[in-house]
C-alpha cells in the first residue's frame, strides 16, 4: 500500500466515522459539527482526485454556508418559544425593489455583453472552451475546471440546471405553505368540514 | 450544445406545465380573494393546451434526444405525458368541491399538482439519469408537501413525515445506484450507459454495475410502492387529504413506471443482464401481488383498500416490465402492456376515489365501508358508477381493467420469458382481489342502511362530475373499444425498442 492510498483510507475511514456520530450523537449541535467534519473529509477526498475547485466549493458552500444554516436552525429550536418579532424592516419593500432593479441592471448589461461578443466572434469562444475541455494541459487542470464546470453547466446540462431551480421553488413553496402561521380568518374561507377547529 | 427553437418546441409541454404552476401561483398571490374555482379552471385549460401541443407527438414522435441528450421527445414520452396530464387533470377536477368543503382550498394546492405533473413528465421524458432523478424530485418534494396540505390534521402531518423522511431515503438509495452507474458507465446518459453495458465483457457479472441497477431498483421501487418498499403507502394514502391521495397514487405511478421501463428496457440491453435483473423483477412482483392483495382483504377503511390494492395493481404492472426484461425477441410487446395498463388504472383509479369524495355523512368523509351500506339504492348513478371502477379494478370484461391484465398475461405467457408461476400468481391473486373489490359493491347493493343512522350524503358539483364521468367513460371506452389505444401503444413500443437498438450502433 503505498502512501497515496494510505491517505486515502484515513480518510475515508474519517469521513465514515464522522458520518456515524452525526446520526448517533445525542447532541444535535455536535453532530452537525460532526458534519463538518464530513464535508472537509469529502472536500480532501475531491482534492485526491484533482477537483481542486471542487473541493473549495465542497468547503465554502456546505462546510461554510449550509451549515451555519443548520446550526442557526437547531439553536432557534433549542430556544423553545417563539419570541414576537417585531416588522424592523418598514423599509423592506423599498430596498427590495432597490435591488431588484440593480439585478436587472446587472442581468441587463451581462446578457447585452454576451450577445454583442457573440456577434462578432462566434466561433472564436465556442472553440476555446472546446479546447479547454478536450485539450486542458495535463498539471494545469485547476486553471480550466472552472470555465470547464460552467460551460457544462450551462450548456450540456442547462436543462438539468433549470429543474434544479424548480425543485427549489416547489421546496420553497413546501416550506411556506406547511411551517407558516394559521392565516387570518378573511382569507381562510371555513369549510363545512366538522374536526376542523 | 445550442439551444434552438426546435428543442424548445420539443420540450413545449412541459414549459406549458411549470409556467402555468408558476401563473397560478402569482396571481394567487397577487389577487388572494380569487376564486379557487377560477384557478381550477385556469389550470385544467392549460393541462388541455399542454395535452394538445404534446398530442402533436402522437404516437411516433421524434426519437433523437434533444437537450444534448436530456429529454427523448418520442412516442413513448408523449405516451405516458398524456396519461399524466389526463390524470392530473381529473384530479383537480375531482379535488375543488372536497377543498372547499375542508376549508383548505389554496392556490398553492392547484400549483403543487402542476408542478408534480411537470416532474413526472420529465421523468418520462428523461434520456439521461440526471432528468430522471430530478423529475423524480419535483415530484416527490411536490407530493410529500400535498400529503401534509391538511396542516391541522394529525394524520395528515403524519402521512406529510412519514412520506418524506422514507421517501427521502429511497431518494438517497437511487442516487447512490446512479453513482454506481456512472461509475460503471462513465456517463449517465442511458444510451451511453447502454453502450457500455453492452460492450463490456460479463456486464451481467459485473458487481458494481449490479449493485448500482439494484439501488436503481429500490429507488423506483419505493416511488411506485413494491413490496418490500411498501410500508410508506397505506398510512400516507389514509393520512393525505383524500383528493391528494387520488392524485398521487395514479401521477406518481405513472410517472414512476415510465422512467423504470424507460431505464431499465434502454439502459442494460445484454440478454444476461436482462434475464438476471428480470429474476429479480419477477420475485419483487410476486411478492407486490400475494401482500397487496391478502393485505387487502383486511381492511376496513376504503381509503386503506385502495392503498393495498394500488400496490397489488404496481405488482401487475411489474409482471409486464418483467416480460420487457426478459423477452428480448419482443420486448414491444411488454412495453405496450405496461403502457395499456397504466392508462387503465389511471382511470378506474381516479374514478374509484371520485366516489370516495363525492360522500359524506355528519360532516365527515365516508371512509369506512361498512358505512356504504344502502349506498347503491340511495344514490344509484353514484352506486353503479363505483361498481363499474370496483369491477374494473378487479379486471371483470369489459372493463377496461380486464384488458389490461389480459395484454399483460398475454406478454408474459411468452415461453421466451419462462415465468408461467408468475402469471399463474397473477391469475390467482386476482381471483382474491375480486373478493375485496366485490364486498364494496355488496356492502352498498345487500345489506340496508343501518336504522337510526343519519344517512349519508352525497354531493357532486359541476366538477366532480365531470371528473367522474371522465373517469367513467375511460373505464368504459377502454374496455369496449381497446384496439385503437393498444395499437397506439404498440407502435410506442416499437419506436422505443427501436431507440434501444440505436443506443447500441
Amino acid at each position: 500500500m503505498n502512501v497515496a492510498n494510505l491517505g486515502f483510507f484515513l480518510v475515508a475511514g474519517l469521513s465514515i466515522v464522522s458520518a456515524g456520530f452525526v446520526i448517533f450523537h445525542p447532541n444535535p449541535v455536535r453532530s452537525a459539527l460532526f458534519l463538518v467534519v464530513n464535508f472537509i473529509c469529502l472536500a480532501i477526498l475531491y482534492l485526491t482526485l484533482n477537483a481542486q475547485l471542487l473541493a473549495a466549493l465542497q468547503v465554502i458552500v456546505y462546510a461554510g454556508a449550509i451549515m451555519v444554516l443548520f446550526l442557526f436552525v437547531i439553536m432557534l429550536l433549542n430556544l423553545g418559544g417563539e419570541r414576537a418579532r417585531e416588522d424592523a424592516l418598514a423599509g423592506q419593500k423599498f430596498a427590495g425593489g432597490f435591488l431588484a432593479l440593480v439585478v436587472l441592471g446587472a442581468l441587463s448589461v451581462g446578457l447585452y455583453q454576451v450577445v454583442s461578443a457573440k456577434e462578432t466572434r462566434p466561433v472564436t469562444d465556442a472553440w476555446r472552451l472546446e479546447q479547454m475541455r478536450f485539450q486542458a494541459p495535463p498539471g494545469k487542470e485547476g486553471e480550466v475546471q472552472i470555465a470547464q464546470i460552467g460551460s457544462e453547466l450551462f450548456r450540456n446540462y442547462l436543462y438539468p440546471f433549470e429543474l434544479t431551480s424548480v425543485l427549489l421553488l416547489v421546496g420553497l413553496i413546501g416550506a411556506v405553505l406547511l411551517a407558516k402561521r394559521r392565516l387570518p380568518e378573511q382569507s381562510q374561507p371555513e369549510g363545512q368540514r366538522r374536526d376542523r377547529p | 450544445m445550442q439551444i434552438t427553437p426546435r428543442d424548445i418546441w420539443n420540450i413545449s409541454p412541459h414549459l406549458v406545465v411549470a409556467a402555468l404552476g408558476l401563473i397560478i401561483l402569482l396571481i394567487d398571490a397577487i389577487w388572494p380573494r380569487i376564486s379557487k374555482r377560477q384557478l381550477a379552471n385556469l389550470a385544467l385549460l392549460g393541462l388541455i393546451g399542454a395535452g394538445a401541443l404534446q398530442a402533436r407527438f402522437w404516437p411516433r414522435g421524434q426519437v433523437t434526444p434533444v437537450l444534448g441528450g436530456m429529454i427523448v421527445p418520442d412516442g413513448y414520452t408523449a405516451f405516458f405525458n398524456l396519461v399524466l396530464l389526463v390524470g392530473a387533470g381529473i384530479s383537480l377536477l375531482l379535488s375543488t368541491d372536497y377543498l372547499e368543503w375542508d376549508g383548505s382550498a389554496h392556490g398553492e394546492y392547484h400549483a403543487l399538482v402542476l408542478f408534480t405533473a411537470f416532474g413526472g413528465m420529465v421523468m418520462a421524458a428523461a434520456g439521461h439519469l440526471i432528468v430522471v432523478f430530478l423529475g423524480l424530485e419535483i415530484l416527490s418534494i411536490s407530493l410529500y408537501i400535498l400529503a401534509g396540505y391538511q396542516r391541522e390534521r394529525r394524520e395528515s402531518q403524519e402521512a406529510a413525515l412519514k412520506y418524506f423522511l422514507l421517501g427521502a431515503f429511497a431518494s438517497a438509495f437511487f442516487l447512490y445506484g446512479m453513482a454506481l452507474v456512472y461509475g460503471y458507465a462513465g456517463s449517465l446518459d442511458l444510451h451511453a450507459i447502454a453502450r457500455a453495458a453492452g460492450a463490456g465483457q460479463g456486464a451481467a457479472a459485473n458487481q458494481l454495475l449490479l449493485t448500482g441497477i439494484g439501488l436503481l431498483l429500490v429507488g423506483f421501487g419505493f416511488k411506485v410502492a413494491v413490496v418490500p418498499f411498501h410500508i410508506w403507502t397505506p398510512d400516507v394514502y389514509e393520512g393525505a387529504p383524500t383528493s391528494a391521495t387520488a392524485f398521487m397514487s395514479v401521477v406518481a405511478k405513472a410517472a414512476g413506471f415510465a422512467a423504470f421501463v424507460r431505464v431499465f428496457a434502454l439502459a442494460f440491453p445484454g440478454a444476461d443482464l436482462r434475464h438476471q435483473v428480470g429474476a429479480v423483477v419477477a420475485s419483487i412482483a410476486m411478492l407486490t401481488m400475494v401482500v397487496g392483495n391478502t393485505a387487502a382483504v383486511l381492511q376496513t377503511n376504503i381509503k386503506r383498500l385502495l392503498a393495498y390494492s394500488s400496490i397489488a395493481h404496481a405488482g401487475y404492472i411489474l409482471v409486464g416490465v418483467v416480460a420487457v426484461l426478459r423477452n428480448p425477441a419482443a420486448p414491444a410487446e411488454g412495453v405496450s402492456a405496461v403502457l395499456f395498463y397504466t392508462l387503465a388504472y389511471t382511470f378506474m383509479n381516479l374514478g374509484a376515489f371520485a366516489v370516495v369524495l363525492a360522500l359524506r355523512r355528519r360532516g365527515e368523509e365516508l371512509l369506512n365501508i361498512e358505512e356504504y351500506a344502502g349506498l347503491g339504492f340511495r344514490y344509484p348513478w353514484l352506486g353503479a358508477l363505483m361498481a363499474l371502477f370496483m369491477l374494473s379494478l378487479a379486471g371483470m370484461p369489459p372493463t377496461a381493467g380486464f384488458f389490461a391484465k389480459l395484454y399483460l398475461i398475454r406478454a408474459a405467457l411468452s415461453p421466451l420469458v419462462g415465468m408461467w408461476w408468475l402469471v399463474i400468481t397473477l391469475a390467482l391473486t386476482s381471483v382474491v382481489s375480486f373478493y375485496y373489490y366485490i364486498r364494496v359493491v355488496t356492502v352498498m347493493y345487500m345489506r340496508p342502511a343501518v336504522e337510526g343512522e343519519q344517512a349519508p350524503q352525497a354531493s357532486a358539483g359541476p366538477h366532480l362530475g365531470t371528473g367522474l364521468a371522465l373517469a367513467a367513460l375511460g373505464t368504459i371506452l377502454l374496455g369496449l373499444i381497446p384496439a385503437g389505444i393498444l395499437q397506439a401503444a404498440q407502435q410506442i413500443a416499437e419506436g422505443l425498442v427501436e431507440l434501444g437498438g440505436m443506443a447500441l450502433r
